[in-house]
């Protein structure tokens, strides 16, 4: 363990406030002003989800190293306007709303069949943080899937382990598996999750609520 | 180990800081909050940006955990993610610490760019 020291300055700085996740068609008109951001795109994503609270999702195959930083900048329009300027700067994404009224960014070309995997009946009360992606992954068909590609379905913890959410249930029936994790990300107030395989051989794939 | 977490495969480095007044001496204050962002700026494993608290403990220091793994497997060896970690007091917002954590498969290192804090972090 090593000592290490913090010097207290002089400054000020800024807070978000909670709620509930934004739903519908009218997330895409929700204001924004003074948007700019300097980032990797999942990063950007991350942040605009948990200020906005609507539920966004980032998935696909990316290997190899991902550090293209991303400049975007509105001064007034809507949430619309910022994932629209978001995929022009970054080619790699498009994006779409689903049915579930969340948002769905994945890699093109290289979509992630994994979010496409639908599951037939699953419920589940009161997942633990802990025992994610795991107990999602009991589902058969995710079982199945994850059998027969010999894919290694994990997420990789950085920094903290994560405190614990709080309580909720999940009810699938025939829904895919992004719109499971969709559920996950509006029920704990995350409102962000990704799925990337990362490797290919062993097909990895590291998943976060 | 948290208890919360039945397994873990990987590493875990605990950082402890001791918060220093602009004369450099030692507050010996429990209960100072403070905010913690840490920017991934370079990944190969599909990792995200988070955000984290903390606050001095009855010992007066502040204690960081820096993981990586995973609860079914250890990370692959060449797995890597490079970060921005910045620390504000949490009442003021005031910056009083920035680093560069450079999360290797199998350790993380630690480098002080506080002086510096508009600099690039790369791997080591």
């Amino acid at each position: 363990m090593n000592g290490r020291k913090l010097f207290i300055a002089v400054a000020l700085l800024l807070s978000a406030g909670d709620g509930h996740a934004q739903f519908g068609s009218q997330v895409l008109d929700t204001p924004v002003t003074d948007v700019d951001y300097s980032d990797r795109t999942t990063n950007i994503l991350k942040a605009l989800a948990q200020k906005y609270h609507v539920v966004i999702g980032a998935s696909g195959i990316l290997t190899g190293a991902d550090n293209e930083i991303v400049r975007i900048s509105i001064a007034k329009g809507s949430l619309k306007d910022v994932f629209q300027q978001l995929v022009e700067k970054d080619p790699r994404f498009e994006w779409h709303q689903t049915q579930d009224g969340s948002i769905d960014f994945r890699l093109r070309g290289k979509p992630l069949p994994l979010v496409d995997v639908n599951i037939g009946v699953f419920d589940i009360d009161n997942p633990q943080r802990s025992d994610f992606p795991n107990f999602l992954v009991q589902a058969t068909e995710i079982k199945a899937w994850q059998s027969d590609h010999h894919c290694l379905i994990q997420e990789l913890i950085i920094g903290r382990i994560p405190a614990n959410w709080g309580h909720f249930s999940l009810h699938i029936r025939n829904q895919p598996f992004g719109t499971a994790m969709n559920q996950i990300a509006s029920k704990s107030g995350s409102y962000f999750w990704s799925a990337i395989q990362y490797e290919s051989d062993p097909c990895s794939i590291n998943v976060t609520p | 180990m948290d208890p919360a977490v039945p397994h873990f495969y990987g590493y875990e480095e605990c950082e402890s800081y001791t918060v220093l007044d602009q004369n450099g001496n030692q507050i010996m204050q429990a209960g100072i909050a403070f905010d913690e962002s840490v920017q991934i700026t370079d990944t190969n494993v599909g990792l995200n940006s988070y955000n984290g608290s903390g606050s001095t403990d009855g010992g007066f220091n502040v204690k960081d955990m820096l993981a990586l793994g995973s609860a079914s497997a250890a990370p692959a060896p060449g797995s890597y993610a490079v970060a921005k970690q910045t620390w504000t007091l949490h009442s003021s917002g005031a910056t009083v610490r920035v680093n560069c954590l450079d999360f290797e498969a199998t350790d993380v290192t630690v480098t002080n760019i506080t002086s510096t804090p508009t600099v690039a972090c790369s791997r080591n």
